[in-house]
């Protein structure tokens, strides 16, 4: 189990020699065992703080700490893994050798079976246990893609748009089955996503991003499971919207993307 | 089905070829009849003399296809895991793809003489190719986004390379090996031409100083018979080596 405490967390990158910010000073303390949505425009920053957050990119100043239920701090890197917006399933491997496949220091292959099948049956894969990736949908593929996540076991699960790919129904599906998942496995998520109403339908917090900085931090007192047509969620959303818009939204348009 | 209709153009040269001969319009000195090349194959085959060749022939191939895969192979993935050392060794092997391996046969001649050393050298050079720049292309075409899932889990460079990176470039690899095969195949029968005292090369340029047409068709017929099985062969196994690739998907570097 672990919190995340970022610190002045900057990332710069250069291109064509020109400095590009792609985030400035942030400081956001994720508290162990907390779901929290992060959203914004596309190149608000979003994905380079997940990047980050799981060590496939070097900050350029601050840092990034992990902390225990005590708030205390975790010596060294926390355990940490991220679900991509596309699946990235290994082409050769079986849906459940994919799942396995984090665990592969481990050498008492009963427990890895027992691990593997025991995620299988969660998010409804068990038919598809033999399949390879390219037999299976994207919505499947995108579940396996979570059950190799939580096969790792890790303490902060990231997830970058991961239902940015599919369709409405099966997204609905899996936003359901992901805070179920949630209050089950009891792990600190950050989820990025460009979505609104998914970012108020699953979040504790909803953290606001723009141009690199945090632009609000919005709490979501709503008990789960969220009803999209409640009042307060339909207020809240409307808030997000106005901050992230930079103007007051328009009445029209639908709950669902 | 799809065999059925892959033998209609074959049947019809051959009635055309019957036809032809039973009427005398082919001159039986230039193409000789059906009849007498079955005949010459089963004599050469009851005398043991194709048999014999086609061994000798068969030998060569697999000899020279395995030391150059021996050294090909490995050579690949150290350029493929350096990518410092690509810019000295691509040009190099660019301006060497374009020389074909019959043109290095006199000079290997000298080198070797007509014994079985100049046979695998000029195999070597064929198959060389396929196999190193398949591999090559395997590994550098790994994505990038799996590598990075390896990454997040704590692979180290070792479980990236044997998890990731060999099995991400195995169809690859196997159309290299495949290639290398048929080319390997094809370069021998040009080399025995040239020079070599056995061998189905040697039977055809033989049968040319005797005048025997009937056993240069038998030869030919024997080299794409035997190129065919072991390519199909090879199709096989790769199917059951990459059961995720199936028959839709195709790769291909030469």
């Amino acid at each position: 189990m672990a919190g995340v405490k970022i610190e002045q967390l900057s990332k710069y990158y250069t291109i064509h020699n020109e400095q590009i910010k792609a985030l400035a000073e942030i400081d956001l303390t994720i508290p162990d065992g907390s779901f929290v949505t992060l959203v914004g425009k596309s190149g608000c920053g979003k994905t380079t703080l997940l990047r980050l957050l799981c060590g496939l990119e070097q900050p350029s100043r601050g840092q990034i700490t992990f902390l225990d239920q005590q708030q205390q701090v975790v010596q060294g890197k926390g355990r940490v893994s991220i679900v991509f917006q596309e699946p990235r399933l290994m082409p050769w491997l079986t849906v459940e050798q994919n799942m396995a496949l984090p665990l592969f220091k481990e050498k008492d292959r009963r427990r890895v079976n027992q691990t593997v099948t025991h995620f299988l049956a969660l998010l409804g894969l068990k038919k598809f246990r033999d399949a390879y990736p390219a037999q299976i949908s994207g919505g499947m593929a995108q579940r396996v893609a979570l059950g190799r996540t939580l096969c790792y076991d890790p303490d902060v699960i990231l997830m970058d748009e991961p239902l940015g790919a599919l369709d409405a129904f099966t997204r609905k599906n899996l936003q359901a089955e992901l805070v179920d998942i949630f209050q089950t496995q009891k792990k600190t998520i950050v989820f990025v996503t460009h979505d609104v109403d998914e970012a108020v339908f699953l979040g504790q917090r909803v953290v606001i991003l723009e141009g690199g900085k945090i632009l609000e931090d919005v709490a979501v007192a709503l008990s789960y499971p969220r009803n999209p047509l409640q009042q307060e969620f339909f207020q809240i959303r409307e808030k997000i919207l106005t901050v992230v818009m930079g103007e007051k939204p328009t009445k029209i348009g639908g709950y669902s993307q | 089905m799809k065999q059925l209709k892959g033998m209609v153009i074959p049947l019809v040269i051959l009635l055309f070829w019957i036809a032809g001969s039973a009427t005398e319009m082919i001159n039986q000195y230039i193409i000789p009849p059906p009849a007498k090349v079955l005949q010459t194959a089963i004599d050469l085959t009851a005398s043991g003399v194709l048999l014999k060749h086609i061994t000798i022939s068969l030998y060569r191939v697999f000899a020279g296809f395995f030391l150059t895969v021996l050294f090909a192979f490995p050579l690949a993935v150290l350029v493929g895991m350096n990518q410092k050392l690509e810019p000295y060794i691509e040009p190099v092997l660019d301006f060497l793809g374009h020389i074909p391996p019959i043109a290095c046969i006199p000079m290997l001649i000298l080198w070797f003489g007509i014994g079985e050393t100049s046979k695998l050298a000029v195999i070597i050079l064929a198959t060389f190719f396929p196999v190193f720049l398949n591999t090559l292309n395997g590994i550098l075409s790994c994505s990038k986004q799996l590598l990075e899932v390896g990454e997040v889990f704590g692979f180290r460079a070792r479980d990236k390379f044997w998890r990731i990176i060999m099995p991400a470039a195995l169809p690859s690899i196997i159309v290299g090996f495949r290639l290398g095969l048929g080319y390997s195949w094809r370069s021998l029968i040009g080399a025995e031409l040239i020079a070599a005292a056995s061998g189905i090369g040697y039977m055809i340029i033989d049968a040319e100083q005797l005048s025997r047409p009937d056993i240069i068709i038998v030869g030919i017929l024997t080299i794409g018979f035997f190129g065919y099985i072991i390519d199909y062969c090879f199709f096989k196994l790769s199917n059951r080596l990459l059961p995720w690739v199936g028959e839709r998907v195709n790769y291909g570097r030469s």
